[in-house]
């Protein structure tokens, strides 16, 4: 069992447009056909399609979550959002401003509470069910303390008129990625809120005087700071994530991929999806001493996906 | 022979195996060799082998209970070889890797049916549902959404007190044939229109009824005002709009701005054409009243001419474009209506009221400010 030192090591990806793009039809028209139903298969569909395609030292990835698990998560995902809703129509319906003023309390400390519900299981259930070599990740965070974490911060943010934020997200961060366990490989985040909001504040005014020009570098030293931060631990050894992301290479990205959807009418969305998981895997090397055949399997089976539905409906836009 | 190069993770360490596979009737054999060279063999039962759908070239078998053992085979025709070997048995999919490498010709297909199907839910299915629900909503509830639409509307208008009064006695001389509450109000405006909220609200603004010239042109505006409340046109339509923009965004959402922004501009004209087939069927309204209360149909003959001297001449491509079917093709269409009426007389108690709204009018244009 060799570990050689000074290795430089990077994800490939072999997804290709055309297939992206047979699954989402598939997805689309099923999806259509069944009013919806088959949604939580297309998402799986999707995601097993992706990490498939994801090589590390010759080795795919897999993503193990299938339309049934999923599909019970949403329902229950709908049905704590229909409660919610359901709350604040009955308290609405009584007509007094008193209880209008209660329903809209109820509903958004629950919508509150409910991100970091989401955040901690669509965690476990993501890692879970992801595996590399038949080693599957896990999140051992635990709920209640996230849900500590969240409240402090969301108050603070109220208090700071949105100044805390960028210490909130830093928090989070730190939290989440140093519970996530691959086998006995651990990781951390370094990134700290301080950096994170100068960053954002001089990428802001320097986007405002620059006309928007900056905006790239901005998006640009984002990524970097996001992936830059994070460290993997395998035994003794420190494992670094290096970038290469640049202004220029992230406008190139992004000016093509907005040239591609504007002249196929979004049709390109498969190779647009495709172009940016390579763009971030082309520049990401992980840079240290790193054993990939001795990681051993640790962690237990998690199959509840109501978390990853909760967040999959936040994302969509129902806030 | 069925013998293929994999690799092998046997589920308790992430150590990465060449193994040889061989497919065997009842089960799967990999041949590998362990960390001391020594030779091992280990033995996969067909029904515990689960496939792993996932369109790549790559394709992954899984075995047994967590922690699972797992192989990756690149070969291109091992997927083939399967169905051949075991014909009974279903470790891919077998219709949805047949769509995957149909070509483009399969993917033309679908792609064409999909959006088929996109355009008669998003502009058909959906729409006509929803104002199929709508017109099941309690009628509780449609005075409610119009009485706050209302409230909120009053809070920027200045209600003209007197004249609100006339019309309202005015349009109680009328058999509307209606069990909605109707409540007029007059509001100080330039603007030449009016219209009405769910529930019996109806809002004239005052430079309409300073341009109109007898009680029967009144009397078609309030017939056509109406109409659209009791055929619940206000409540439908926002159903309409509003279960569309639902649907589409909840379909689109993980796609893009540009087809997003398309599918506004489609629904928009969707909308626009739906609303002039509400104002057609509230001037059908108009004219039933018209004749049931025996009004002069010529009534909304002048309604429309007023309003078309206000619009202008409206050029012929904005037709499909306009909110309200054109002044004219409204106005031609209760021209022949008027021309065939029989039975109408003429209603002093309408003509007295009306006379009154128009001193009123008067007296509040000769007002400073």
């Amino acid at each position: 069992m060799e570990t050689i030192d000074e290795q430089q090591r990077q994800l490939d990806f072999w997804g290709e447009g055309s297939k992206l793009f047979g699954i989402f039809i598939v997805n689309m028209l099923l999806t259509l056909i069944t009013l919806g139903l088959y949604y939580p298969w297309a998402r799986a569909a999707t995601m097993k399609y992706l990490y498939q395609e994801t090589e590390f030292e010759g080795s795919r990835f897999t993503f193990h979550g299938t339309g049934k698990e999923m599909f019970l998560g949403f329902i229950k995902a709908l049905g704590i959002f229909g409660g919610l809703y359901l709350i604040l129509f009955l308290f609405m319906w009584v007509g007094n401003p008193l209880f209008t003023l209660l329903g809209f309390l109820i509903f958004f400390t629950g919508i509150s509470l409910l991100t970091p519900i989401a955040i901690h299981g669509a965690l476990r259930y993501r890692m879970s069910r992801t595996s590399w070599r038949g080693i599957h990740f896990g999140y051992r965070g635990n709920l209640s303390e996230l849900i500590r974490i969240c409240i402090i911060g969301f108050l603070l943010t109220l208090v700071t008129f949105g100044i805390y934020s960028f210490w909130f997200e830093m928090k989070v961060r730190r939290y989440l990625i140093q519970n996530i366990r691959f086998g006995n490989v651990q990781f951390s985040f370094r990134g700290d809120g301080t950096d994170w909001f100068g960053l954002n504040l001089a990428g802001y005014l320097l986007t405002i005087i620059t006309l928007g020009i900056y905006s790239f570098w901005w998006m640009k030293d984002r990524l970097k700071f996001q992936f830059s931060n994070i460290r993997i631990h395998q035994d003794d050894s420190t494992i670094k994530v290096k970038t290469s992301f640049t202004g220029g290479n992230y406008f190139g990205l992004v000016i093509v991929n907005g040239i591609l959807m504007a002249i196929t009418l979004g049709l390109a969305t498969p190779w647009i999806i495709i172009r940016n998981i390579k763009y971030i895997f082309d520049n990401i090397v992980l840079d240290g001493a790193f054993n990939p055949e001795a990681i051993q399997q640790t962690e237990e089976d998690y199959r509840d996906a109501t978390g990853d539905d909760l967040m999959d409906a936040l994302d969509m836009g129902m806030m | 022979m069925y013998e293929y190069e994999v690799k092998y993770y046997d589920g308790q360490s992430s150590r990465s195996r060449n193994a040889f596979l061989l497919l065997r009737d009842s089960h799967w054999q990999l041949i590998f060799r362990d960390e001391n060279g020594e030779e091992q063999s280990t033995r996969w039962e067909i029904d515990q082998i689960k496939q792993n759908d996932t369109g790549s070239a790559l394709n992954t078998f899984h075995y047994g209970d967590f922690p699972h053992q797992s192989v990756e085979i690149e070969d291109p025709t091992f997927i083939d070889d399967l169905k051949q070997k075991y014909p009974n048995l279903e470790f891919v999919n077998k219709n949805y890797h047949r769509v995957l490498t149909g070509g483009w010709k399969v993917m033309a297909g679908l792609v064409a049916l999909t959006v088929l199907l996109f355009a008669l839910f998003a502009f058909v299915i959906v729409p006509n549902s929803a104002s199929l629900i709508a017109g099941q909503i309690p009628r509780s509830f449609e005075t409610k959404l119009g009485e706050n639409a209302y409230q909120v509307f009053m809070t920027t208008a200045q209600e003209d007190a007197k004249r609100s009064l006339l019309v309202n006695r005015f349009a109680q001389q009328v058999d509307f044939e209606t069990d909605y509450p109707i409540r007029i109000t007059v509001v100080e405006s330039a603007e030449v229109n009016a219209f009405a909220l769910p529930g019996g609200r109806i809002v004239i603004f005052s430079g309409l009824l300073d341009k109109m010239g007898s009680a029967e042109e009144l009397a078609g505006l309030l017939g056509h005002e109406v109409g659209h409340v009791k055929l619940r046109h206000s409540i439908k339509a926002q159903m309409r709009s509003l279960s569309t923009y639902l649907f589409v965004s909840l379909l689109l959402s993980d796609v893009n701005g540009v087809t997003a922004v398309l599918m506004d501009n489609a629904k928009m004209l969707s909308n626009l054409s739906y609303s002039r087939k509400l104002e057609h069927l509230a001037d059908e309204e108009a004219l039933a009243v018209l004749q049931k209360n025996h009004i002069s149909q010529s009534g909304l003959v002048d309604l429309f001419r007023t309003l078309q001297g206000e619009a202008g001449k409206e050029p012929q491509f904005l037709k499909f474009l306009s909110s309200h079917p054109l002044t004219h093709d409204r106005l031609d269409f209760a021209k022949k209506a008027a021309a065939k009426q029989r039975g109408e007389k003429e209603n002093l108690e309408l003509k007295e009221i009306w006379e009154r709204i128009e001193t009123e009018g008067k007296k509040e244009s000769k007002l400073p400010g």
